[in-house]
C-alpha cells in the first residue's frame, strides 16, 4: 500500500467522521470500500495497513449525528474488517462488534428505519461470516432473527441481500459443520418450511433455489426434507406468480440429486403434478423449464416435449402427436387460449424451445423431426401476409399470427435449428420456397429478413445435394434478393448484403453428377451475379450498408485470391473504390470495412509480392489509414502493418538458416544477413509500414500508440541487433505527420544535451538524422534507437485513466471538498443547498 | 328512411337515401372495369393490335369477326370502351334533390346522371374535388376522343349472342346499359352543378336536414358527409384514411353518435400495406433502372401519383437514381401537379406550414425544377425529341386500355429488362395486361390503397358507436381467395346491413320526433306547473304551421270582432262559445291512501282485486265498481250521482291539475 495514502487516511477519516455529507460525489464512498477491500485481498490485513479504521468504526457507532450514508458505509467497513479473524478479535476487544451489529441500537437511534442502513448492515453481517468465530458471534447475538425479518422487507435491494446472506449463514455452517451452530440453522429450516403468503413465498423459494444449488449432500438433504411438504402445498395451490421460482426450486433440487433417492422421487411427482396444471401458460412453461434442465427422467421428459408441441398440433393441423393421448383436456385448453391474442406468447414459447425438442433421442420424441418441420413450415407459411394458404388447424389463431414478425422470427429459429435434423433434407425445396416467399413479401420486417436469410446460409450448408433447387425457384430467389438490396430500408440492404458474403463461405457441395459446386451458383448464378451488387452497394447512402459491401466484397473475391487468378477490371475498380471510401467516406465503419478488405486481401494472398495492385495499393492505405479520424481504422490500419512486417520479416523457424534472434550476444552479423534485412526494411519502407508506425506511436489515441510501439519494438528488436554493426546501413523513411517529426527532433535535441545515445552510435545517428536532405527524412534505425520506446510501452500499457482513478487521488478528493466546503463553510453550503431546492 | 344502392362496387358507390323528404344521392362513382373487355386504343397505329384474328365461335355458327377479337386465347370487344353506369331505372334520377360528392374518383358518374335525366338539383363537393375531379374527366374524354373510333359494336350484347360468348364476356352484367365516355360539354354542364362547400360547413336542405362535410383524410378535399336532422344522424363514410399522407387527416369524432353510418370505401388491398407497397415500388424501380431498364407507372393523374412522387424524390438520391429522368404524361399533368400546390387548407399540417415558406407544400416542385421531372401533355410533341432511356414514366389509364398508357406497353412490352409497375387497386393488373399477351416485360403489383382496413374500421366504429351499419355485401364476408381470412370483414354486433347493385334498404330506425317552434307571445302565455322536481308542464293550445319542413306553433287567431250588422242576426253566424278547457290531470292514486279515505267517509266494504293493469275496487254496500289503471280511472256508479260525484272528488284529491 502507498505510503502516502496510509499517512492522510487518518485525516480522511476525520473529515468523513465530522462532514460526511461533503464528499466530492457519491460513488466516493463506494470506492473507498473497493480500494479497502483490494488492500484486505492483496495485503496482509487491512488494520496493519490502515490500524487507524478501528478508531473510526467506534467513533462512527457511538455518533448518531453520522448521515446515513457514512453508517452504512461503516456497518460495511467493519465487516470487511471483521471478516479476517485478526480483525475480528480486535474490533471484538473493543466491543464496537457488538453495538455495530446491534440492530436494537440502531433501532433506538431512530436510524433503522433507512433502508440504506439496512443494507449497509446485511452487507457487513455477510461479508464478516468468514469464519467460524464470525459464526459463534452471530448465534450468539442471535442475528437470525432480524435477518430472517428482513427477508420480507419492503425495499427489494434489503430483501434481496437478506436472503444471500442467509445463504451465506448455512453455506458457512455447512462448510464449517460445526455442531454448535445447530441452533439457527434449524431455525432458519423450519421458517423455510413455513413458506406461507404470496410475497414471501416468492423470496424464499429464490433463496431455496440458491441455496439448493450450492449446498452439499448431508445439508441439501435436510433442507430438501424440511421443505418437501411445504413445496407440495404450494404445486397444489398452484399460483401462477410463484410457477417460475416452484419450478427453480424443483429443477435445482433435483439435478443434485442421485435417481434412486426418495427426495427424488417426490419431486419428480412434483414436476409431474406441475407439468398437470389448470392453466395452460403455467404447463407450457413448466414443460420448457423440464426440457431446458435436462431431466433424467426420460418420461417427464418425453411428456414436456409432447405438452409444447401441441399449439403447433393445434395450430397447423400437422398431428404431431397421437390424439388418443392423456393430454386432451391440455389440448381443449391450449386450442381455447389459441384463439385469444395471448396466443402469440404461447406459440413463441413452443416454438423456441423446439431445439432442445430436436435434442433428444429420436425414440423419445413424440413424432419424427420431419413432421415438426413440415408443421414449422406450415406456421411460417400461416404467418405469411401474402400467403394464401389455410390449415387445417386452428383457423382463428390466424388473425392474429399473420404478419407477426416475432411469430415469424421465433419459427424462422426453430426452422434453423432443424436444419440439422435427420432426415430433413427432402424438405429443402420446400423451406426454399417458403424463405423466398419471406424475401420477397413487402409486409417482411427487416429483422424477419436477416433471420431468413441466416436459415437460407445454414439450410443450403448443411444440403449436400442442391440439385432440387430448379431454375424457376432459382429465377425467383434471385428476383428476391435482387430486389432487397434495392429495398429502401437499409436494414434490408445491409442484411442481403452481408448474405452475399456469407454465401460465399458457405461450403461447396456434390451434386448427383458428382460434380463440385457452390452454393452461390446453384443459388444465385455465381460471382457475376453479386460482384455487380455488391459494387452498387458501395454507393449506398447508409454507411452501414457500405460497411456490409466491403466486407461481403472480401469474402465474395477471397478464393480467388487465395488461388492467385489474374487480377480483373473489376477488381482494379473495386480498389480504386475502395481506396475512395478511405479518402471520402464521412463514416468511420466504412473505412474500417476499407482497411480490412486489404488486410484479407493481403492475409489470403498466396504471394502478395506478385500482385501488383496489392502491393502498389499499401502505401496509400497505410498512410490514409494511420492519419484517420477514427481510433479503429487506425489500428485497423496498424493490424495491416504487421502483416506486412510479419511477410517482411518472417518468424524464425529451423528451416530458416538466417533467423534473426534478439540476443545478439551470441550470434555473430553475418554480411548476407545484413543485406536480406536491410532489403526487407527497404521493402518496410517502400511499402509505408515504417511511416505508419512512427505515426501511430505519437498518436492521442492510447490503444493505437500502443500498438504501433509494439510493433516498433519488435521491429526493433528484428533490425537494430544487427544492423547496428553494419557500415553503410542507413534507410531513411519519409514522416507524415508534423508531430512525430516534432517529437524526433525533441528527443534528438535532448539526446544531444544528455548524451543518453551512446558514443559508439550517436555520429551515425546525428548524421543519420540530419544528413538527408529532405527535412522530413529520418533514419530509420536512428529513429528507432532514439525513441525510448520501452519507456512509451510502460506508460500506454497503463489504462489512460491510471492516475484518476488511483486511491490517492481519492482520498485526496475527499479532503479537498471537505476542504472546499469546511472553512468559510457553513454559509456557502447552505446556500449551494438553497439553489438545489 | 330508405337506401338505394345503385351501384354494386364497394369503392364506387351510388346510393341515394331518401330522409326526411328529401332525396339524397351519396356519391356517383363510375364503375370502368368493364373496359377491360375492349381492346386498347393504340395512340400510334398498332400492327400488332390491328393484326389479332377476328372471332368466330367454335362450330362456326357465330362470327362476330368485326366486333370481336381474340388475343391469347381471351375476347375483347373492338370499339370504343364503355362503362357500367349506376343503375338508372330503379328510380327516378330527376327526383334526386341533392348530390353529395365524397371525393374526385366517386363523381366519375356525374354527367351520365345530371345530364338528359330531368336532374335538377344540386351536386356538393369541395374544391379540390371539383377541380382534380373535373381533371380526371378531362382526361378520360381526351383520351377518348383523341383516339375516335368509328365502330360501335352492339351485336355483341344481343342476349342470345351474348350467352354463347367466352368469358369473361360472357358473364359481363347488364352490357346493354353500359355507356360511352360523355363529351366537354356535357363534363361542363355536369360541373355547372357543383356548389362549393367546405369542412364543418353546414348546409341546410329544405329545411329539413341539414348535411355538411368531414375532412376524410383520402384525398385532397376528400369528404365524408354528415345528414342530419334536429333528432336524426346519418353519416355517409367513404374513402377514409387514417395515413398520414398529403391530405388533411380524417375527422374521426364527428361521426360520433349516428343512428345509421353508411360505410363504403374501404381499402380494395386489405392485406397489403401502402408502406410496404411504397417500399416495394421503389425498390422495384431501382432494380430495374440499374439493370438498364425502363419502367412503366400507369397511373390516375392525382392522387397516389403525389405521394409516389414524394417518395421517389426521397429515394432517388439514396439509390443513385439522380441522372434518371422521370416522365408525367397527361393531358391535365401540369394542372394536376400545380393545382396540388396551391390547395393549401386542405393539406395535412405538415404540408400546410410549408405553404407559408418559401418551399412549396410538395417536393414535387423541386423535381421539376431540378429537371429530374418532367411532365407533357401527351407523347407527340416535345416529349418525343426529348425522351431518353432508361427513364421512369408515369401516364393512365391504369386500365390500359386507352391514354398514353398504350403506346408504352407497345413500346417496352418486348423487352425484359422493362418493368410495367401498377400502383392503382382499381384493376385487376392480370385482366389489364390481358390485350398485350404474350409479354417480355416484368410486371409487378404494388397496389396502393391507402383507405381504412378492416381492422382500422373496427377501431373507428367501437369509437363512434353508430348504432346501425350499412355496407357493401362485399365487406361482410372474407374475400374469396383468402377465405379463412376471418380477420379481412366486419364483425358487428348488431351485424351490418348488406346491399347489393339494386338493393333498396328500409333503415331500421323509427323517426319519432319532431322538433316545433313556439311564437313567444304564445310562450308568454302558458301556465306552467311543476309535476315533479325539474319537470313543469302547461297545456297549450295554438294552431301547428307547416311551412318548408318547420313546424310552428301558433297563437289562435282572435275571431275579428263582428261588424254590426243590419242583417238579422242568425244563429249560424253566432261566434262557437270558447270554452274554458277541463283542467287535465296528472298522478296516480296510490291505493292504501285511497282506501283510507274511503273508509273515512264511510265507505268500509271495499274487496280489492288485483288486475293485469292495476286494481279494481268493488264497493259492495254500494255495489260500485273503481277501476284505477295505469292510464284512466273509472268509476261505474248505476244512478247514484252524489255517490259517483263524491268518488270522483276522492280521486281528484290524489291528482295534480293543470
Amino acid at each position: 500500500m502507498d505510503s502516502q495514502c496510509v499517512s492522510i487516511l487518518p485525516r480522511v477519516c476525520g473529515v468523513l467522521l465530522v462532514s460526511g455529507s461533503s464528499l466530492p460525489d457519491d460513488t466516493s464512498l463506494e470506492k473507498l470500500l473497493d480500494w479497502f477491500t483490494t488492500v484486505a485481498q492483496t495485503g496482509p490485513s487491512l488494520l496493519e495497513a490502515c490500524p487507524c479504521l478501528v478508531d473510526f468504526v467506534s467513533k462512527v457507532a457511538f455518533n448518531y449525528a453520522s448521515g446515513s450514508s457514512i453508517l452504512s458505509f461503516t456497518l460495511k467497513l467493519t465487516g470487511l474488517i471483521g471478516a479476517s479473524e485478526d480483525g475480528f478479535k480486535v474490533l471484538k476487544e473493543c466491543s464496537v462488534l457488538k453495538l455495530v451489529f446491534n440492530p436494537q441500537h440502531w433501532q433506538e437511534a431512530g436510524l433503522w428505519e433507512d433502508p440504506c442502513l439496512r443494507i449497509g448492515w446485511i452487507q457487513g453481517l455477510k461479508m464478516i461470516l468468514q469464519h467460524s468465530e464470525a459464526l459463534s458471534f452471530f448465534a450468539q447475538a442471535d442475528l437470525i432473527e432480524p435477518l430472517l425479518q428482513l427477508q420480507t422487507d419492503p425495499s427489494l435491494f434489503v430483501a434481496s441481500a437478506a436472503n444471500q446472506t442467509l445463504a451465506q449463514v448455512l453455506l458457512l455452517c455447512q462448510s464449517l459443520s460445526s455442531v454448535g451452530h445447530n441452533g439457527s440453522k434449524n431455525r432458519d429450516l423450519e421458517h423455510n418450511s413455513e413458506i406461507s403468503q404470496l410475497p414471501g413465498s416468492q423470496q424464499i423459494l429464490r433463496l431455496l433455489a440458491m441455496l439448493l444449488v450450492r449446498v452439499g449432500p448431508p445439508l441439501r438433504d435436510t433442507l430438501l426434507l424440511a421443505v418437501m411438504n411445504s413445496l407440495e402445498e404450494l404445486v397444489t395451490t398452484s399460483c401462477s406468480q410463484l410457477t417460475v421460482p416452484l419450478l427453480d426450486v424443483i429443477l435445482a433440487a433435483n439435478s443434485g440429486l442421485r435417481d434412486d433417492c426418495v427426495p427424488k422421487q417426490r419431486l419428480i411427482r412434483l414436476l409431474w403434478a406441475m407439468l398437470n396444471m389448470k392453466k395452460p401458460d403455467d404447463v407450457m412453461q413448466a414443460a420448457a423449464a423440464v426440457l431446458r434442465s435436462h431431466q433424467s427422467d426420460p418420461a417427464l421428459s418425453a411428456h414436456s416435449a409432447r405438452v409444447l408441441l401441441l399449439p403447433l398440433d393445434i395450430v397447423t393441423g400437422v398431428s404431431l402427436l397421437d390424439e388418443n393421448s392423456t393430454e386432451g383436456e391440455l389440448r381443449i385448453l391450449i386450442t381455447e387460449q389459441l384463439k385469444r391474442k395471448s396466443c402469440i406468447s404461447m406459440i413463441c414459447v413452443c416454438l423456441s424451445n423446439i431445439p432442445q425438442i430436436t435434442l433428444m433421442a429420436s425414440d423419445r420424441l413424440p413424432c419424427p423431426q420431419r413432421l415438426i418441420v413440415t408443421a414449422v413450415l406450415l406456421l411460417l407459411r400461416l404467418c405469411c401476409v401474402d400467403s394464401s394458404s389455410s390449415s387445417p388447424g386452428c383457423v382463428e389463431v390466424v388473425r392474429f399470427i399473420t404478419g407477426n414478425s416475432k411469430v415469424q422470427k421465433c419459427a424462422l429459429e426453430a426452422l434453423l435449428v432443424l436444419s440439422k435434423s435427420p432426415g430433413v433434407k427432402m424438405v429443402l425445396v420446400e423451406v426454399f420456397k417458403v424463405l423466398t416467399e419471406y424475401l420477397n413479401s413487402p409486409s417482411s420486417d427487416p429483422s424477419v429478413l436477416q433471420k431468413s436469410y441466416q436459415v437460407v446460409i445454414k439450410w443450403v450448408g448443411v444440403c449436400p445435394d442442391l440439385s432440387c433447387i430448379t431454375d424457376q425457384l432459382r429465377e425467383g430467389f434471385i428476383q428476391a434478393v435482387r430486389k432487397r438490396a434495392c429495398d429502401t430500408r437499409w436494414e434490408a440492404r445491409d442484411s442481403t448484403v452481408e448474405f452475399l458474403g456469407h454465401l460465399v463461405e458457405v461450403p461447396s457441395c456434390w451434386t448427383f453428377t458428382e460434380q463440385e459446386t457452390e452454393p452461390l451458383d446453384v443459388l444465385l448464378g455465381g460471382r457475376r451475379f453479386t460482384v455487380p451488387l455488391l459494387k452498387e452497394a458501395l454507393q449506398d447512402p447508409e454507411s452501414y450498408v457500405r460497411a456490409s459491401s466491403i466486407s461481403a466484397l472480401a469474402q465474395t473475391l477471397a478464393p480467388s485470391w487465395q488461388d492467385g487468378t489474374a487480377l480483373t477490371q473489376e477488381q482494379e475498380d473495386i480498389v480504386a473504390q475502395l481506396q475512395e471510401v478511405l479518402f471520402q467516406d464521412s463514416e468511420g465503419f466504412a473505412r474500417r470495412a476499407a482497411v480490412k478488405y486489404f488486410t484479407a486481401w493481403f492475409s489470403a494472398c498466396s504471394s502478395p509480392s506478385s500482385c501488383w495492385l496489392l502491393m502498389q495499393s499499401m502505401p496509400t492505405v497505410l498512410s490514409q489509414g494511420v492519419a484517420d479520424l477514427d481510433w479503429e481504422v487506425k489500428l485497423h490500419t496498424l493490424e495491416l502493418a504487421e502483416l506486412l512486417l510479419d511477410r517482411a520479416f518472417p518468424d524464425p523457424s529451423p528451416s530458416h538458416s538466417y533467423a534473426v534472434m534478439s540476443d545478439q550476444d551470441h550470434r555473430l552479423p553475418i554480411a548476407g544477413q545484413q543485406s536480406d534485412l536491410l532489403s526487407s526494411l527497404k521493402n518496410l519502407v517502400d511499402w509505408g509500414v515504417v511511416s505508419a508506425l512512427l505515426c501511430g506511436v505519437v498518436d492521442c489515441d492510447r490503444p493505437v500508440a500502443l500498438k504501433a510501439c509494439q510493433l516498433l519494438l519488435k521491429l526493433r528488436g528484428i533490425v537494430c541487433p544487427v544492423m547496428d554493426n553494419a557500415a553503410d546501413t542507413r534507410v531513411f523513411c519519409q514522416l507524415a505527420g508534423a508531430s512525430v517529426l516534432q517529437q524526433v527532433r525533441k528527443i534528438q535535441e535532448i539526446g544531444k544535451d544528455t548524451h543518453v545515445v551512446s558514443e559508439a552510435c550517436s555520429e551515425a545517428d546525428e548524421e543519420g538524422i540530419c544528413a538527408s536532405v529532405d527535412p522530413e527524412c529520418v533514419g530509420v534505425c536512428e529513429v528507432l534507437r532514439l525513441l525510448d520506446l520501452d519507456e512509451k510501452l510502460s506508460i500506454l500499457t497503463q489504462s489512460s485513466d491510471h492516475i484518476y482513478n488511483s486511491p490517492l487521488s481519492l482520498l485526496q478528493d475527499i479532503l479537498t471538498a471537505a476542504a472546499a466546503s469546511s472553512p468559510p463553510g457553513q454559509d456557502s453550503r447552505q446556500e449551494l443547498v438553497m439553489d438545489c431546492y | 328512411m330508405k337506401l338505394y344502392c345503385l351501384s354494386g362496387h364497394p369503392t364506387l358507390p351510388c346510393n341515394v337515401l331518401k330522409f326526411k323528404s328529401t332525396t339524397v344521392m351519396l356519391d356517383c362513382g363510375l364503375d370502368t372495369t368493364s373496359v377491360l373487355n375492349f381492346l386498347p386504343l393504340p395512340l400510334v397505329h398498332s400492327p400488332r393490335l390491328s393484326k389479332l384474328p377476328g372471332w368466330v365461335s367454335k362450330d362456326g355458327s357465330l362470327n362476330l369477326e368485326k366486333e370481336l377479337k381474340e388475343c391469347a386465347g381471351r375476347v375483347f370487344v373492338d370499339s370504343q370502351p364503355e362503362f357500367c353506369l349506376p343503375e338508372r331505372e330503379l328510380l327516378d334520377l330527376s327526383t334526386i334533390d341533392v348530390i353529395l360528392i365524397s371525393n374526385y374518383h366517386c363523381m366519375m358518374a356525374l354527367p351520365y346522371i345530371t345530364e338528359h335525366t330531368g336532374f335538377t338539383g344540386t351536386v356538393y363537393a369541395t374544391e379540390p374535388t371539383l377541380q382534380i375531379g373535373r381533371l380526371l374527366m378531362e382526361e378520360l374524354v381526351n383520351f377518348m376522343e383523341r383516339v375516335p373510333k368509328a365502330q360501335s359494336a352492339t351485336c355483341w350484347k344481343n342476349k342470345e349472342i351474348q350467352r354463347m360468348l367466352p368469358g369473361p364476356l360472357k358473364d359481363a352484367v347488364d352490357v346493354w346499359t353500359w355507356k360511352r365516355c360523355y363529351s366537354m360539354q356535357e363534363v361542363n354542364s355536369a360541373l355547372s352543378k357543383v356548389q362549393l362547400v367546405g369542412y364543418s360547413q353546414k348546409v341546410e336542405l329544405f329545411g329539413a336536414v341539414q348535411v355538411s362535410p368531414l375532412s376524410s383524410g383520402y384525398s385532397l378535399g376528400s369528404s365524408n358527409w354528415i345528414i342530419q336532422s334536429h333528432h336524426e344522424k346519418v353519416s355517409y363514410v367513404s374513402g377514409s384514411s387514417l395515413l398520414t399522407t398529403h391530405p388533411q387527416p380524417m375527422d374521426q369524432s364527428s361521426l360520433k353518435n349516428s343512428d345509421v353510418l353508411i360505410l363504403t370505401g374501404l381499402t380494395q388491398m386489405p392485406t397489403a400495406n401502402p408502406d410496404g407497397m411504397l417500399g416495394e415500388f421503389c425498390s422495384n424501380l431501382a432494380m430495374t433502372i440499374r439493370a438498364g431498364g425502363n419502367v412503366l407507372v400507369p397511373c390516375y393523374s392525382s392522387g397516389v401519383i403525389y405521394d409516389l412522387l414524394e417518395c421517389l424524390y426521397q429515394f432517388i438520391e439514396s439509390a443513385n437514381l439522380g441522372t434518371t429522368p422521370f416522365y408525367f404524361i397527361s393531358p391535365v399533368a401540369n394542372s394536376s401537379l400545380e393545382f396540388s400546390q396551391i390547395f393549401a387548407e386542405w393539406l395535412c399540417h405538415n404540408k400546410q406550414t410549408k405553404v407559408y415558406l418559401p418551399e412549396p407544400p410538395f417536393p414535387h416542385a423541386e423535381l421539376i425544377q431540378t429537371n429530374k421531372l418532367k411532365h407533357y401533355p401527351s407523347i407527340h410533341g416535345d416529349f418525343s425529341s426529348e425522351f431518353r432511356q432508361p427513364c421512369v414514366v408515369f401516364t393512365g389509364h391504369p386500365s390500359l386500355r386507352f391514354g398514353d398508357v398504350v403506346h408504352f406497353m407497345e413500346l417496352w412490352g418486348k423487352s425484359s429488362l422493362n418493368t410495367v409497375i401498377f400502383t392503382e387497386p382499381d384493376f385487376s393488373y392480370l385482366d389489364a395486361l390481358a390485350p398485350y399477351q404474350p409479354l417480355a416485360m416484368k410486371c409487378v403489383y404494388c397496389p396502393i390503397d391507402t383507405r381504412l382496413n378492416f381492422h382500422q374500421v373496427s377501431k373507428l366504429l367501437k369509437e363512434v358507436q353508430p348504432l346501425h351499419v350499412v355496407c357493401p355485401e362485399q365487406y361482410t364476408q372474407p374475400p374469396l381467395t383468402q377465405s379463412h381470412r376471418s380477420d379481412l370483414m366486419l364483425e358487428l354486433q348488431p351485424p351490418p346491413m348488406p346491399y347489393r347493385r339494386c338493393s333498396v334498404l328500409n333503415l331500421p330506425f323509427r323517426r319519432r320526433y319532431e322538433r316545433v317552434y313556439i311564437l313567444p307571445e304564445l310562450a308568454n302565455s302558458l301556465v306552467p306547473s311543476e309535476v315533479k322536481p325539474g319537470v313543469s308542464v302547461a297545456t297549450v293550445s295554438a294552431v301547428l304551421q307547416s311551412k318548408d319542413n318547420k313546424h310552428t306553433l301558433q297563437s289562435v287567431p282572435k275571431a275579428p270582432p263582428v261588424a254590426p250588422s243590419k242583417k238579422r242576426k242568425r244563429v249560424m253566424e253566432e261566434p262557437p262559445m270558447t270554452m274554458a278547457p277541463k283542467p287535465l290531470l296528472s298522478g296516480a292514486v296510490p291505493l292504501e291512501a285511497f282506501l283510507a279515505t274511503l273508509q273515512k267517509h264511510g265507505i268500509t266494504e271495499v274487496k280489492v282485486e288485483e288486475t293485469a293493469d292495476g286494481h279494481i275496487l268493488h264497493l259492495q254496500a254500494e255495489d260500485t265498481l273503481i277501476q284505477l289503471e295505469e292510464d284512466g280511472t273509472h268509476i261505474v256508479c248505476d244512478n247514484n250521482e252524489p255517490l259517483r260525484a263524491t268518488l270522483r272528488d276522492l280521486v281528484l284529491r290524489f291528482l295534480q291539475k293543470l
